[in-house]
């Protein structure tokens, strides 16, 4: 039985819809990855498993039960974490408060659980185990890339999404970041992994998902996927740096001239 | 020395209470973003309930403070329930912090319908008798508040620092939408930090009460000082309302002490205007950088509803044909009313410009119609000079005080340009207040002729009416025209994002202080023709709690629209006088209106009226898109 499912989900937001009828499916312990260019729903899907959005249409079914109506907190507690894009992390904490953030959604009386995953995550990422009573905010990008999935990992999830977090990370820390979620499939977690860095994220995939334009355009093997001629040409080349925020920028200056002209 | 040591503990009283309720500001702050100038009226509520309890019913002192208190915080989490928390989704902060400003005149039109205008005095905790400690007379209430204090400001360290809830509640302060993923209900801790602000102030209330009058509008003086107090200290650290509200407290009490009690707010309000020019974040910086999410833009918009050209010229031959034709037609007393509600048209006409169509905050236009009101009282009576020279000069005074406000304004946004009009206004009300010999002080300015030009004499309000409606369609007609040029458009893409704005070119600047230095004309105006219309000018009839009114107005006709507001100033003008006896629910119901304009009919009634006609004249929808693809096609 799979651990994730999507069937026939289409969401947006006010307004305009974003995703059109995704229907994918991910087996318990399996990395399986979401790749596209800018815009194509990536973002969208990991909002919609994780229940910070709702959709308008279709079922998210994570082990075996509809989520519907669930709240995110509620979904934490089932086991579902997601770290999301950008890192989000709470810049004035320490990293410490920030880990314990994490935790917020474990009842306090499990709180021998909440220590010992600690010192689980402190064991995988040494980095912050010396820097616990640190602010959070002066750490470099990578630091608060490894801070936010290592957050993510607090409430124990059995299903970890995690959305581009190679955003803004110099090439040798990705592969470093790319090893770590190698790893934590090793420990049993399952990986939903969010990527437009597609050549990488497929070469340790075991399952790949191309999005377009809120489309699921094609679906199988990663290494299949990686294989295929038209997916080198598509997307294994192009729309590595272009940010969302720079799409953004654009649109509205656009609007603007159209007011001023 | 014993002088200076009485001074100082006064001070250190006064300060403790600004700092109470500098720290429920700060507390919703730091977790929502916005301020909450509501926070006043609930600590008057709070003590004004308590005085009902304790001295008409008769229940024991501690049990009645305990109902008050209670009862207060459970009117502020339905408040917050029903307003507060839905409008963080849908309005830009400022629009929130205008939205706050209609709770706190809920709020005070609700004790005015319960308590009346009188001034309430309540006993304190532990009878009058002050305490003699070295030489010093020391009330005991001031060991009650400052031990309130104490207590008050160690409690909410300890939650937020120490506890769950409270670094929930930090996480939803930093960043909203990461605190939802980490499951935090943000909406929750929202309602929780308005709640618990609401708290703070009543418990602020109750304890202060004995130490002051309290009327059903004292509320707006918390809400001031606390405000000021949190400004000074840094908005969004704790140990920053501390020290701003003690700092305000001293300054205030030595000021009174050493200069003089009419100038001790001015005093202050000068600080604080440096203190935002120089150290626009306070004395005590927070160590967060403010998190920058969505809700710092500014509202998204739909498109006006614009009526169609021939459409919008029947409704301005319509509307002039009304304006001439209800005074003939309406009872004489009630034309007095309908003058006045067309002098305060003017000065909203200048308003909607500066908030509606370039979406700066100004809670201090009321300052430039004193500034026209007495300059040309003051002129007319002491120099016999003609109006019309009296209300120029009064325009060149505003323009010269809006151009020294400007030196802090244009600096500033959102929040902060909200305070420093405010503390503008408030500025002008002291010195209303305090230049005794000029203004009259607070009994007024009397004798003010009535208006004329050469030998024509608008002495009748009848005259007066017209004239002033003259002015109004004049002054509509050029601001029409200018919005059709490209200085309309300009002012449109600065309140709709300044950065981008200034990216394309726009010289922000230069369009702001355009639109400001209008705007103060003509509130200017406005205050001078009131002077000369009642032949009396009194500090409340041009002071702050006319520039909040000002606003209520604005929002209930219609932002962003030049008429609409019209419909705000004619409701809210003529309502009291045509149901006299309901005078006294006035205020609750503006401050009501304000709120279900803010949450359900953002375009206010214009957008109303204006919807019901577009439909009218055009009964398919086909011409509006029509209208719509040319548009895109340029
Ligand atoms: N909060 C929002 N409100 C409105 N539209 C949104 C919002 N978030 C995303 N969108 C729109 O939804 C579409 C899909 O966005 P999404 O963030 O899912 O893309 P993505 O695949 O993650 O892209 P990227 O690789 O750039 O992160 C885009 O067109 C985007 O403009
Ligand atoms: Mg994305």
């Amino acid at each position: 039985m799979p651990l994730l499912e999507l069937k026939g989900v289409s969401a947006g937001y006010t307004g305009a819809s974003v995703l059109n009828k995704i229907t994918l499916s991910l087996d318990a312990g399996e990395i399986a990855t979401l790749v596209g260019s800018n815009g194509a729903g990536k973002s969208t899907i990991a909002k919609l498993v994780s229940g910070i959005l709702t959709p308008m249409q279709g079922e998210v079914i994570f082990d075996g039960k509809s989520v519907k109506g669930l709240s995110a907190s509620d979904r934490l507690r089932l086991g579902i974490a997601h770290v999301p894009e950008g890192r989000q992390i709470f810049g004035g904490m320490t990293v410490l408060e920030n880990l314990r953030l994490g935790a917020y959604s474990v009842p306090s009386r499990l709180s021998m659980d909440i220590e010992s995953q600690l010192a689980f995550v402190c064991m995988f990422f040494p980095v912050l185990k010396d820097r616990l009573g640190d602010v959070a905010g002066n750490f470099s990008g990578g630091q608060q890339q490894m801070l936010a999935i290592a957050r993510g990992l607090m409430s124990r999830p059995r299903l970890l999404i995690l959305d581009e977090p190679s955003l803004g990370v110099a090439p040798l820390l990705v592969n470093e970041i790319f090893q770590l979620i190698q790893r934590l499939r090793g420990e049993g977690i399952t990986i939903l992994l969010a990527e437009q860095n597609a050549r990488q994220a497929l070469s340790i995939a075991d399952r790949g998902y191309v999005i377009e334009n809120g489309q699921m355009v094609m679906e199988g093997a990663a290494a299949a996927l990686a294989g295929s001629a038209d997916i080198a040409e598509r997307y294994l080349g192009i729309g590595t740096s272009i940010g969302a925020n720079e799409d953004k920028d654009a649109r509205m200056a656009r609007e603007l001239l159209r007011i001023v002209a | 020395m014993a002088e200076v040591l009485q001074i100082f503990v006064g001070g250190v009283l006064l300060g403790a209470i600004y700092a109470l309720i500098a720290l429920g500001f700060s507390l919703i702050y730091r977790v929502t973003g916005v301020v909450n100038l509501s926070q006043g009226g609930f600590a008057v509520l709070a003590a004004l309930a308590g005085y009902t309890f304790s001295q008409r019913l008769g229940l024991p002192l501690p049990i009645a403070l305990l109902c008050a208190v209670g009862g207060t915080t459970v009117v502020g989490l339905a408040i917050g329930w029903f307003t507060f928390v839905p409008a963080l989704k849908k309005l830009s902060n400022a629009n929130v912090l205008m939205l706050t400003v209609g709770i706190l005149t809920l709020i005070e039109g609700f004790s005015l319908i319960v308590w009346g205008s009188q001034p309430y005095s309540v006993p304190a905790f532990s009878g009058e008798q002050p305490l003699e400690i070295g030489g010093l007379r020391i009330t005991t209430q001031t060991f009650w508040i400052i031990g309130t204090a104490i207590v008050i400001f160690l409690a909410v360290w300890f939650v937020i620092s120490r506890t769950k809830v409270g670094k929930a509640l930090r996480a939803c302060s930093e960043n909203p939408s990461a605190a939802a993923l980490m499951g935090i209900n943000v909406k929750r801790m929202t309602l929780l930090s308005f709640t618990l602000a609401t708290l703070i102030a009543a418990v602020a209330g109750v304890v202060v009460a004995p130490t002051t009058t309290l009327q059903f509008n004292t509320g707006q003086l918390f809400t001031i000082s606390g405000f000021i107090a949190v400004v000074i200290g840094g908005i969004s650290s704790f140990p920053g309302a501390i020290v701003g509200g003690l700092f305000l407290g001293l300054v205030t009490q030595f000021a009174t002490a050493y200069v003089s009690s009419l100038f001790s707010n001015a005093i202050a309000l000068i600080l604080l205007l440096f203190i935002l020019i120089y150290a626009p974040t306070g004395l005590i910086p927070s160590k967060i950088t403010r998190r920058q999410d969505v809700r710092e833009e500014p509202r998204v918009w739909g498109h006006l509803t614009r009526l169609a050209p021939q459409t919008a010229w029947i409704a301005a031959a319509v509307g002039i044909v009304i304006a001439v034709v209800v005074p003939l037609v309406i009872p004489a007393a009630y034309i007095s009313s309908l003058t006045i509600a067309a002098i305060i048209f003017l000065a909203l006409i200048g308003l909607d410009l500066l908030m509606g169509y370039t979406g700066q905050v100004s809670l201090g236009q009321a300052g430039f119609m004193a500034i026209g009101g007495y300059t040309a009282g003051y002129l007319s009576i002491n120099y016999g000079i003609e109006p019309v020279f009296g209300i120029a000069a009064g325009v060149m005074l505003s323009l010269l005080s809006a151009l020294v406000l400007s030196i802090v304004t244009l600096r500033l946004r959102g929040l902060y340009l909200a305070l420093a009009t405010l503390a503008f206004g408030l500025l002008i009300d002291s010195c209303a207040i305090g230049f005794i010999d000029i203004t009259g002080g607070p009994s007024g300015m009397v004798g003010i002729p009535s208006f004329s030009v050469g030998p024509l004499y608008f002495d009748t309000p009848m005259s007066m009416y017209f004239l002033v409606v003259a002015v109004d369609v004049v002054v509509l007609f050029c601001l029409f025209g200018a919005l059709r040029t490209s200085f309309g458009r300009a002012l449109q893409s600065i309140r709709s994002d300044q950065m981008a704005a200034s990216a394309l070119g726009i010289n922000i600047v230069r369009y702001k202080l355009a639109v400001f230095m209008i705007s103060a004309a003509l509130a200017s105006i406005s205050g001078s023709l009131l002077a000369y219309s009642f032949n009396f000018l009194a500090p409340e009839m041009v002071g702050t709690a006319r520039s909040l009114e000002l606003v209520s107005m604005l929002v209930i006709g219609g932002e962003g629209t030049l008429v609409g507001p019209v419909f705000g100033s004619v409701l809210l003008t003529m309502l009291p006088t045509i149901f006299q006896p309901l005078a006294m629910y006035k205020t609750f119901f503006s401050g009501a209106l304000l709120i279900l304009c803010f949450l359900y009919l953002p375009r206010g009634m214009y957008g109303v009226i204006a919807h019901a006609m577009s439909r009218v004249s055009t009964p398919k929808t086909v011409a509006n898109s029509q209208g719509l693809a040319e548009g895109g096609a340029q």
